[in-house]
């Protein structure tokens, strides 16, 4: 276990009622703060933030504290961390409950999707307007030379180290900041975000270029 | 053999098949303790599905700026209030001093850490102070509402109670007992729903 959770542990270990009574008073000692940040950080309304944490509360405590026995003491993360991912799940169900589904679902091919390919030219080179392509107007060669152009992008991407497909993948499709991006990936600061960025980029190039993509000419 | 699919999260050695990334998934990235073999695979699935990255992003912003859980001591020595007013005020100092000079006014999600404004004035850290005189006094942050916390000196709660002042008795029935150290800190509510803390002050009832 990385982090003791001594509050954790004794209210799922409470055998009488009081106890976990008890327990569960001072395990909301520990974390109602946390909680509270949670719910906060999903509504930014107070009224219904606090709305919110009475849910949680109720979701937590449901079923003999099913959900945080979820929690492995051999899992890979600090259970306060864990928390934070579970509670914000609550409150995203809960505000979906509400007010119904914030945005629609993404298709899973996101990394060639038509965001993407408005930021390709940064990622091949000046030299191939894979915006001209994608937005062709139907003549067959042009939309059979863009079909090639992506399918080759795809491999070029998939011989990426994952790590650095998922750099790709907040950067240009989400569009996050560098700061936010350091966040993310634990990277130490913004410049390691762009220095690693920049060599994912001309490994990029450099694959396409191999594969003969050297300009959008068919 | 069989090929996995690298966008899927299943791997028969690896875990149980999920369409998305569970919360073990989530948070080990978020803590960055995923083992290397597992954050390959997770790592792959995010790069592909929307939601999963949406939800990572945001635990990690929300991780980043969180309030650390009190820790509970069984016991304590006179010197063990110092101390622990000394974690605490470690423990609430933004995450962004790790990671190069980013201010805290310029990141929007640095939430819930000690901000450079409102500060605790009295009592005054380490201070002995009279049971029946005590009040607690506080610089502003503009336009917020607070939450004023009293905890003795393992950081559980004593008092705690809303106020849109910056300055506050405590009631006659609470129990302070003398010669016996307390923390006192305030959570600040921004309009924009931000929250701040300042860092803990010791104190100490006089004995009488």
């Amino acid at each position: 276990m990385l982090e003791p959770a001594p509050d954790l542990q004794r209210l799922l270990d409470a055998s009488t009622l009081s106890e976990q009574n008890r327990a569960w008073k001072l395990f909301l000692d520990a974390y109602s703060p946390l909680l509270l940040h949670v719910a906060r950080s999903v509504f930014h309304d107070q009224d219904e933030a606090m709305d919110a944490y009475a849910h949680i509360l109720q979701e937590v405590r449901a079923k003999e504290f099913a959900r945080l026995r979820a929690f492995s003491a051999k899992g890979v993360s600090k259970f306060s961390t864990w928390l934070v991912v579970v509670v914000q799940r609550l409150c995203l169900d809960y505000r979906r409950a509400k007010y119904g589904r914030a945005r629609p679902v993404q298709s899973p091919s996101a990394l060639v999707s038509q965001r993407l390919r408005r930021r390709l030219r940064d990622l091949a080179g000046e030299d191939i307007d894979l915006i001209a392509i994608a937005e062709s107007t139907g003549d067959p060669a042009e939309q059979l030379a863009a079909n090639e152009l992506r399918a080759m992008l795809t491999l070029a991407v998939e011989a990426l180290s994952t790590t650095d497909r998922l750099l790709l993948t907040l950067r240009f499709e989400d569009g996050l900041s560098a700061s936010q991006i350091a966040q993310v990936m634990r990277l130490p600061t913004s410049f390691h975000v762009y220095r690693r960025l920049d060599a994912a980029i001309r490994a990029l190039r450099a694959n396409l270029l191999a594969r003969g993509v050297e300009s959008s000419a068919p | 053999m069989e090929q996995t699919p690298v966008h899927s999260l299943h791997n028969p050695e690896l875990g149980p098949m999920n369409a998305h990334a569970s919360p073990d998934d989530v948070s080990g990235m978020v803590d960055g303790t995923l083992p290397s073999a597992r954050r390959t695979i997770v790592e792959a699935h995010l790069a592909v599905c929307a939601d999963c990255r949406a939800e990572l992003v945001s635990a990690a912003a929300i991780v980043g700026s969180a309030p650390h859980p009190r820790v509970r001591r069984t016991k304590w020595a006179g010197a063990g209030i110092l101390a622990a007013a000394a974690v605490l005020a470690i423990l609430m100092v933004p995450r962004a001093k790790h990671r190069g000079a980013e201010s805290l006014s310029s990141n929007p999600t640095r939430r819930g850490s000690v901000a450079p404004g409102i500060a605790n004035v009295v009592p005054t850290s380490s201070a002995d102070v009279d049971r029946d005189s005590i009040r607690f006094i506080w610089r502003s942050e503009p336009g917020a509402s607070y939450r004023l916390f009293v905890t003795d000196s393992a950081g559980v709660p004593v008092f705690t109670t809303p106020t849109t002042d910056t300055t506050l008795t405590v009631p006659d029935g609470l129990r302070l007992l003398p010669g016996t150290g307390y923390l006192w800190y305030v959570e600040a509510l921004r309009p924009d729903g931000s929250t701040a803390n300042t860092a803990a002050s010791s104190f100490t009832i006089k004995d009488r």
